[in-house]
């Protein structure tokens, strides 16, 4: 059998695409003058497929504890059709304490897998979560629903566990799909008083120099993302938020204050309350005050956020 | 003296009658007036029923108000999410419409093209391809004649020199 030439090779082409296109196929020619030339009409087709929506992404809002995310995540649930899920790492150890009793979780498969007699290593939770996510991601897409996951970083950043020996949650989405991300900072001096206040000093030694260390690594491992600052959230919701959606590619709504009672969330520590609106400062104790001086990063990190060190 | 003692017999009678009309009195007041007092007790059980009622009523329109503005928040989330999904509709359905009028232009081009490409290029091995002229042609076996009829369709930009193998 000899090869077949190039315009047999077009004519075959040409058929195929006739087959499929024959709902659209004239039952008389249309006269010349009514059709444009056939290069226009292709870079029309061009033109129109790049215009066409990609696959969605998976959306994703970074921030440390007591940074006021909750308020911030609270506000994007109640844009149209977003489904939050709040405070997720699949790799957060901070259940999974030694002699702490199992935790009665029927649903969640990774934790049972966590806590078996035989337990599964972080590679595998990873498998599990990506597989997961992707199928979450596809399943709302379907539903004209944006998924949006809240990192638990406190997990990652704060914990006696090395930050740098695992993957980020961002990283985990980004072998999921596509990924539109943003990080939510607030003064390190309040957030590291409200760890204080709440207790959640998970990481030795704990102190204001070390606090701000990690805060610069979750920094370094999600630079390249807009960070968005409480402060500037609470003075003015409607346009951070909108500044917020358009970053992540999510339809806004304004006065979502409006709407904060009927959305219920985990890792409401706060002083929580159903109004937006800046805080005092808590009342610091002489040690955080004497700790400030002696830590050259916390002073650092101020200045790259854009906040005063002055307590 | 025995008019006297008759007198106060009679004065002592009259004194009984008296003070037995006098008790009968008080024991009718006295229970005119247990009367009133249960009255008043049954009136003032009433009262405290009702005020409980009316607290209890009260609690239930503060309820029912929460609920209602719970209910009308989460009308007006799924108003908010219909009207987004109706905004994307209407740019998928636009974009629909933009594909079928594009195919619709471009299905007669790629006919016309096929019908040209097997005309100008049909090897005596290659069967006929009626189907490729698309409805309302008929495709002929012999090029020559296929280049005549073809010939009244073409438009004077439509290619006419034959492709290399």
């Amino acid at each position: 059998m000899g090869q077949l030439s190039t315009a047999q090779i077009l004519q075959d082409t040409l058929e195929e695409t006739l087959e499929l296109l024959k709902d659209y196929a004239w039952d008389q020619p249309p006269p010349d003058d009514q059709i444009r030339p056939l290069p226009s009409l292709l870079e029309q087709c061009e033109q129109l497929c790049k215009e066409l929506p990609g696959e969605e992404p998976v959306r994703s809002i970074h921030h440390f504890a007591c940074t006021g995310g909750t308020l911030l995540c609270k506000c994007l649930a109640v844009m149209p059709n977003v489904t939050l899920l709040s405070e997720i790492d699949p790799l957060s150890r901070l259940m999974l304490g030694k002699n702490r009793p199992h935790l009665f979780l029927p649903t969640d498969l990774i934790y049972g897998a966590r806590v078996a007699r035989r337990p599964v290593d972080d590679a595998i939770v990873e498998r599990i979560f990506i597989a997961s996510v992707a199928e979450l991601r596809r399943a709302l897409s379907e539903q004209g629903r944006y998924l949006i996951l809240r990192d638990h970083a406190h997990s990652h950043f704060c914990t006696d566990a090395d930050p740098n020996q695992r993957k980020s949650l961002r990283e985990l989405l980004a072998q999921a799909g596509p990924v539109r991300s943003v990080v939510s900072v607030r003064h390190p001096l309040d957030s590291y008083l409200s760890l204080l206040t709440n207790k959640w000093t998970h990481f030795s030694p704990f102190g204001l120099e070390e606090y701000a260390q990690r805060y610069r690594s979750f920094l370094v491992r999600h630079e390249h993302l807009s960070i968005f600052r409480y402060e500037d959230f609470v003075d003015n919701p409607d346009g951070v938020l909108n500044d917020i959606c358009a970053e992540l590619a999510l339809p806004f709504v304004p006065d979502s204050e409006s709407m904060l009672g009927i959305v219920s969330m985990s890792g409401d520590s706060g002083r929580s309350s159903s109004r937006i609106g800046p805080r005092d400062r808590r009342d610091m104790p002489d040690d955080v005050a004497a700790e400030i001086p002696q830590s050259p990063t916390y002073v650092e990190l101020c200045k790259q956020l854009g906040y005063s060190a002055s307590p | 003296m025995t008019e006297l003692e008759a007198r106060q017999t009679e004065q002592a009678e009259a004194l009984g009658g008296a003070e037995a009309a006098a008790r009968q009195a008080a024991q009718r007041a006295q229970a005119g007036l247990d009367a009133k007092t249960k009255e008043l007790e049954s009136c003032k059980a009433k009262q405290a029923e009702a005020l409980r009622a009316a607290e209890t009523a009260r609690t239930e329109v503060g309820s029912v108000r929460s609920d209602l503005a719970v209910a009308l928040r989460l009308q007006m989330l799924a108003q908010s999410d219909l009207r987004e999904l109706q905004d994307r509709y209407r740019h998928c359905e636009q974009a629909r419409k933009q594909q079928e009028d594009l195919l619709l232009k471009l299905t007669p081009r790629l006919q016309q093209a096929a019908r040209h490409l097997q005309h100008v290029n049909l090897p005596d091995d290659i069967p006929d391809r009626k189907h490729l002229a698309g409805p309302g042609h008929t495709t002929v076996a012999d090029p020559d004649q296929a280049v005549d009829q073809e010939a009244d369709n073409t438009t004077p930009d439509t290619p006419t020199t034959e492709l290399k193998n």
